[in-house]
């Protein structure tokens, strides 16, 4: 019988007995070369994470602490001093965009002379690497913050989410620049990059004391706008940085 | 054992696993070699060298689907053994091969005991003959689709094509085939 719709009659007729010698000869052949197969180890990066925290210095959590404890102090003083709410704003601004800059020197470190080299011959991911580093800076960043807010955030013009904005734009562009300073002038030394980079966003930080009118609601929607543009131009640098890894151009250069 | 744990031991230095996926998915690989290139015989070439390259890259596989990529190795491996055969003017032929006598096939010398097992039906050798008939590309969205059980999606994901091209491709290459197996005395 000629079927209606020969398709549907595929599946109880298509696979048909193999030629088992050959079979057994190709699986014969993929036996080989799965035993001379030598698979390298590629740690994830839940293991990279775990491994980088394990080996982390003293000193580092000693300065992760240490900035905590100053951003808690410099929260509860400025509560209980009778300071105007600019004043408040612009202080918390300035710490962060140090304790910003301070936690992003940790990511510099590994653009340090060698490092990279160093670190991709040790079968090292180094965009993983960074990842781990800016994640660790951020979730410090991120408890730093919560804590200006919580313990100021009533006290300021604005409430907690004009507090939020006003704090995080200098914060965004200091990172930005930070990074971008970071891959463009790499052979540049650090103490001359930090130096001129504390200048130029504690300058900015402290611009709105200039300018009371500033904070004020109606100048929100501008702070709002830098503060998007901010995490844009943040959200590129980190592309930047992490496609010149990508590249190994400036990595050979050292 | 799972394919993901099967991986997961792999990507460990675990190679001896590398054997068990080939002895859990070869027949597909191989049918899928076959019915798309139409050569019975070259399709267990096509079909060892798709379990070789995936040992080779086996270490920076990110586990999904096992079988859709090693579906998609083969489907690529396919496509490069088309490519040459078109460009040598040499054509499959699965009938030719089914109407030589025995004694004349030379892949199938020193082999007659083996030979027994594999003797397909007639029916098989008509769609054989007949995919071969199809467009490539039509050909390889039926197989997936209707031999395998991949869906739409999942075959756009495979070829790199679009969602839309799938469909059609299946739809166009499905009637075709009816056609051809209309005018062939296929019988179910």
């Amino acid at each position: 019988m000629i079927q209606k719709d020969p398709t549907r009659g595929f599946p109880s007729d298509w696979k048909f007995p193999l030629d088992e010698a050959k079979r057994a000869q190709s699986l014969s052949l993929i036996r080989l070369e799965s035993a001379r197969k030598h698979i390298r180890h590629y740690p994830t990066f839940w293991e990279h994470l775990w491994n980088h925290l394990r080996f982390q210095s003293w000193k580092h959590w000693i300065l992760q602490g240490v900035l905590l404890l100053a951003a808690l102090f410099l929260g509860l003083a400025l509560r209980k001093r009778p300071t105007e709410g600019f004043e408040t704003l612009t202080a918390c601004s300035v710490f962060f965009v140090f304790a910003g800059n301070i936690c992003l020197t940790n990511v510099a470190n590994l653009f340090s002379w060698h490092m990279a080299e160093l670190e991709q011959t040790l079968y090292l991911n180094l965009r993983q690497m960074i990842c781990i580093r800016m994640l660790e800076a951020g979730i410090a960043d991120f408890a730093i913050l919560s804590l200006f807010l919580i313990i100021t955030g009533g006290k300021n013009p604005g409430g907690i989410l004009g507090s939020l904005t006003y704090m995080l734009v200098p914060f965004l562009w200091s990172d930005t620049l930070y990074l971008h300073m970071l891959v463009s002038l790499r052979n540049v030394s650090s103490g001359f990059r930090s130096f001129a980079l504390g200048l130029l966003c504690g300058a900015f930080a402290l611009f709105p004391l200039l300018w009371e009118d500033v904070y004020q609601p109606g100048y929100l929607i501008i702070w709002l706008l830098l503060a998007a543009f901010g995490a844009l131009m943040l959200v590129v640098q980190i592309h930047r940085l992490l496609g010149s890894i990508d590249k190994g151009e400036n990595i050979c250069l050292n | 054992m799972e394919d993901r744990e099967l991986i997961r031991r792999i990507q460990n230095g675990q190679t001896e696993y590398l054997n068990e996926i080939a002895g859990k998915y070869y027949d597909d690989i191989y049918y899928f070699c076959c019915y798309q290139t139409g050569s019975r015989e070259d399709a267990y070439d096509l079909a060892q060298d798709t379990f070789l390259r995936f040992i080779k890259y086996v270490e920076h596989y990110q586990y999904r689907n096992l079988k859709g990529y090693l579906l998609t190795i083969a489907m690529n491996l396919c496509r490069e053994y088309l490519r040459v055969s078109s460009q040598a003017h040499r054509k499959p032929e699965p009938l030719e091969y089914l109407n030589t006598p025995a004694s004349y096939r030379p892949e199938r010398q020193g082999s007659q005991g083996a030979t027994d097992n594999m003797e397909a039906s007639e029916n098989t050798l008509l769609l054989l003959d007949a995919l071969t008939k199809i467009p490539e590309t039509q050909r390889e969205a039926v197989l997936l689709h209707h031999f395998y059980g991949y869906k739409n999606r999942e075959i756009a994901h495979m070829t790199g094509a679009s969602y839309d091209a799938v469909k059609s491709r299946i739809r166009q290459g499905l009637y075709r085939l009816k056609e051809l197996l209309r005018q062939s005395d296929f019988t179910q």
